[in-house]
């Protein structure tokens, strides 16, 4: 129990403090900084990475300079929005040497490695455990050793479905953190785990079923090792 | 029974109040059938949280069933919401996962704990 609470304080350590926009970069001003400039080349890792950077400070401006006037009319914020981010991206395009379909690749790009360990292991961490005790309630409820094939089968889709929806509302938490803006907007789209939802509900099928079968045979294999 | 019976009318209150904003915010924009179709699906869920909150301050014993279908939809709903299309605020989504459950394993523990009783 002990290393599960150090596991997961590392992880919501990790959440909130990889991958942050730089905060002295938003403005509501819709006005562009940047410390570097000249041509990058997206060969380059480190050249991507400030792309991407880059693409995430355009739409997080954008959406700010929106938000200032119209924060919960989406339709009067658009031109606002639309013209302040492509001026950001003029901007981009002209100090760098990148076309625009770049910016626009950057700004869906991800840091696997950030989003696999603040997300994605935490809740497949979540996803066994809560499986796990699914079933011991679903079998203390119904006295029974076993769940039927049925129960099981229902128990896995509802599983399944709460945790990737714990995943999705983490994911989110975890990107308006790393915003600093509670106001995620069309931004949450960028999240893969939403924009993928039939790959996150199919992965998370399959971890809670392999949990369920894991424990299964394990419960199974001392009555056979007796007979 | 009744803190669960007050929970229910305040989480179910919390969420339809919710989801009548989101549904004007929804007219108001130029929203897809689907989302519409969503809106009015978790709008019912919440209804019958909020109904079944008042039946079991009202009527306790004979509204342990309704309670819990009413919490195992609105968990199926809000999981779906918030598992495909994650558009409602995340307190709301998380709100709307979180205490059901709690309200089914209160509900079951209960029921557990009344039939052992029963048997003795």
């Amino acid at each position: 129990m002990r290393h599960v609470g150090m596991v997961a304080a590392l992880c919501v350590t990790a959440s909130l403090s990889i991958g942050c926009i730089d905060a002295g970069r938003v403005n509501r001003e819709c006005h562009w900084t940047d410390t570097s400039s000249g041509p990058l080349n997206l060969d380059r890792a480190a050249d991507r990475e400030h792309l991407r950077q880059d693409a995430q400070v355009a739409w997080e401006v954008g959406q700010r300079y929106a938000d200032v006037r119209y924060r919960t009319r989406p339709q009067s914020a658009r031109p606002l929005l639309d013209a302040c981010r492509s001026a950001m991206v003029d901007s981009i395009v002209a100090r760098h040497a990148v076309t625009p379909a770049d910016v626009e690749r950057a700004t869906h790009a991800r840091r696997w490695p950030v989003d696999i360990i603040t997300v994605f292991l935490p809740m497949l961490v979540v996803a066994i455990l809560v499986a796990l005790f699914a079933t011991r309630e679903v079998e203390r409820l119904t006295r029974h050793d076993s769940a039927s094939a049925i129960a099981q089968v229902v128990l896995i889709a509802v599983v399944a479905l709460i945790t990737t929806g714990l995943m999705q509302i983490w994911a989110m938490s975890v990107e308006t953190w790393r915003l600093r803006n509670e106001h995620l907007a069309g931004r949450f789209l960028v999240i893969p785990s939403v924009a993928h939802p039939a790959i996150a509900v199919t992965a998370m099928i399959v971890v809670v079923a392999a949990t369920l079968a894991i424990r299964t045979s394990r419960r199974r294999a001392p009555a056979h090792s007796i007979s | 029974m009744w803190i669960l019976g007050a929970s229910a009318v305040i989480v179910g209150g919390l969420e339809l109040l919710n989801t009548i904003i989101a549904a004007i915010a929804v007219a108001r924009s130029d929203s897809s059938p689907a989302r519409a179709a969503l809106a009015i699906l978790v709008g019912v869920v919440s209804a019958l949280l909020l109904a079944s909150g008042i039946a079991l301050l009202v009527r306790p014993r004979n509204s342990i069933g309704f309670a819990r279908d009413s919490a195992l939809a609105t968990l199926v709903v809000f999981a779906l919401l918030a598992a495909l299309h994650p558009g409602f605020s995340m307190a709301s989504m998380l709100l709307g996962i979180v205490f059901p459950i709690v309200m089914l394993l209160v509900i079951a523990r209960r029921s557990s704990a009344q039939g052992a009783t029963a048997a003795r």
